[in-house]
């Protein structure tokens, strides 16, 4: 069912895109009536909530539910909404194509006509209509006046579209499933590799509103996130921006794994930095954050192929993507240290790869649920961040160079970096001051990149949730596990 | 990264005679001493850790990062290196004892 939304959303849309802003007046009607017949659609699957059924939750309470013969009602009438704007999608698509000359059909009313005028009419029709016969249809109900029946169902509205019992609270990061899910990654794979980059990101429209439809933490944490960076709140389009640059990097990233940096215009800073710390031949840590295209660095194995790279990742946390990146790329897969799993072996490998003289790469900014963290100073409220990446770069006495690739629009990346530490040293005695001053310093140069281009925050849920539980106090208050 | 988890108590139990509890052998007890003091844990005494309690996440509490700088010392001290792919750190981190015997064993072959 969603899959075939999704294709028929996508065909509609690259259509729109491909030809003339008339061509895409005049799908728009078949597109929000396809859009609206899948939101009623999917919620007849298995294990949800039917639309009506929630809508009757919302406005006569939830009791009448318990009624068999009123979850019938509830089932059915979704059902026929479904197939009513499925259809009405359908007509309103044929007459497009008909407009175009792509399908002939008797000369009947002009797309424009059905579009804005009957298909709208049809749909009030059939809400008045279910009004009127409700009564006897649905007679458990009480009755209720037509506006304030409509009223009722305005309001309910954002929460219809929600399965019933989930949470609104923000959800740990860690906590959420991966968006998109393989098909639409295989998609964009497929399309992007042999149509190229510029059809694919034609795609990126269509995806940038399914996102901002089906993700409401994600949208939400977005606009409460542009709304502190900006210091007024966002609005609409700026969220779709920062959604939408968002896609375009993980576009970027199929083609930066495939293809390396080709085709790219990415624009260096600091790279007297890290090569300075790479001449000294012990390692580097290149401590990053989840804004714009970590995978941008890749420009610096380009110019040298002996180039030693290495990256800390949870496999876990996406693995379809993960997936997807490594069929790509299977060198990938080799150069990731997984932290999923045992803790030790993780910190071993880091320790293997540091003493090859590697860059290891690691991104200091999400703390999973267990880990260790300090508060710092960021967008002007205390955030917790990591202290892992400093304990481990003290450990193995590693220089840090923090590592920032912001997306600038177009095929530009702007790369920097940024010596955090000659050489990492925390004496065990002067911990707790220490490591509140690296994070605080880390938490400082990444607000700073961060603020250069906001939609480059790629961190979709609460950053400043305070954490639940207290931490445990170990030792010298550093929790059970520190990685 | 994930927490350590320390090895099963039936693992543990089997592989330890009742009545070697709390007695450190000579090599547990100098892998102790270079515990506490490679770790700098405080009020902490080499003969007080238990040759079979939980070294890591139990009463001891290291994390992964102790571990990391363990496994340093122990290079450096014993010449031993813990290997990262083994799949083997969960047991060989088990225990003092388990630890020390891993460190006895690979110092026996690599002379």
């Amino acid at each position: 069912m969603r899959v075939v939304a999704w294709l028929g959303l996508i065909a509609l849309l690259v259509l729109a895109h491909r030809y003339d802003t008339h061509g895409a007046l005049d799908a728009l009607p078949a597109i929000i009536s396809a859009l609206i017949g899948w939101l009623f659609a999917r919620t007849l699957a298995r294990g949800r909530t039917p639309l009506i059924a929630r809508a009757i939750a919302a406005i006569d309470g939830a009791g009448l539910l318990a009624d068999a013969n009123v979850a019938l009602y509830a089932r059915r009438l979704t059902l026929i909404w479904a197939i009513y704007q499925y259809a009405l999608a359908g007509i309103a698509g044929a007459l497009a194509l008909h407009a175009h000359g792509w399908l002939a059909l008797p000369p009947l009313a002009m797309p424009g006509w059905f579009g804005f005028v009957w298909l709208p009419a049809a749909v009030a029709l059939m809400f008045v209509g279910e009004f009127a016969l409700r009564p006897w249809l649905l007679p458990q109900a009480p009755r209720k006046n037509l506006f304030v029946f409509a009223g009722a169902l305005v309001r309910a509205w954002p929460q219809l579209l929600r399965e019933p019992g989930t949470t609104l609270a923000s959800p740990h990061w860690s906590e959420r499933r991966e968006g998109g899910g393989r098909f639409a990654l295989w998609l964009i794979r497929t399309i992007g590799l042999r149509l190229g980059r510029p059809a694919a990101r034609a795609l990126l429209y269509p995806i940038t509103v399914y996102f901002f439809f089906r993700r409401t933490p994600e949208r939400r944490a977005s606009r409460a996130f542009l709304s502190r960076a900006l210091g007024t709140p966002a609005s609409t389009w700026q969220v779709l921006r920062h959604i939408h640059c968002y896609a375009a990097t993980i576009l970027d990233r199929v083609f930066l794994l495939a293809r390396s940096t080709r085709g790219f215009d990415i624009h260096v800073s600091g790279l007297d930095q890290v090569e300075a710390q790479i001449a000294h031949g012990r390692g580097v840590l290149l401590l990053g954050a989840h804004i714009g295209s970590f995978e941008a660095l890749r420009v610096l194995a380009d110019s040298r192929p002996q180039l030693r790279l290495r990256f800390v990742m949870d496999r876990g946390q996406t693995p379809a993507l993960t997936q997807l990146l490594h069929a790509l790329n299977p060198a990938v897969a080799q150069m990731a240290i997984d932290v999923r799993g045992d803790g030790a072996d993780s910190v071993l490998a880091i320790r293997d790869a540091a003493h090859e003289g590697a860059l290891i790469g690691l991104l200091g900014d999400r703390a999973r649920v267990d880990e260790a963290t300090r508060d710092a100073e960021f967008f002007g409220a205390p955030a917790a961040f990591p202290i892992a990446p400093y304990l481990i770069a003290s450990a193995l006495e590693l220089p840090v160079v923090l590592c920032f690739g912001l997306y600038r629009g177009g095929n530009r990346y702007d790369v920097y970096f940024e010596t955090l530490a000659e050489r990492m040293h925390i004496p065990r005695a002067d911990r707790v001051v220490q490591l509140a001053q690296w994070t605080q310093r880390y938490a400082s140069r990444l607000e700073h990149y961060t603020r250069l281009d906001p939609t480059n925050w790629f961190n979709f849920y609460d950053f400043w949730r305070r954490p639940v539980a207290a931490e445990p106090a170990v030792r010298d208050s550093i929790a059970g596990s520190a990685v | 990264m994930a927490m350590i988890h320390s090895a099963p108590a039936e693992a543990v139990k089997r592989s330890v005679p009742i009545r070697a509890m709390s007695t450190q052998t000579p090599a547990e007890h100098e892998l102790a001493e270079l515990i506490v003091t490679s770790l700098n844990l405080p009020g902490r005494k080499a003969a007080d850790i238990a040759p079979e309690a939980a070294l890591f996440g139990g009463e001891l509490g290291l994390d992964s990062i102790d571990a990391l700088e363990l496994s340093l010392a122990i290079s450096k001290h014993y010449g031993v290196s813990l290997r990262s792919d083994e799949g083997d750190n969960k047991r060989i981190f088990a225990s003092l004892r388990e630890l020390a015997a891993h460190i006895e064993q690979h110092r026996a072959t690599a002379q």
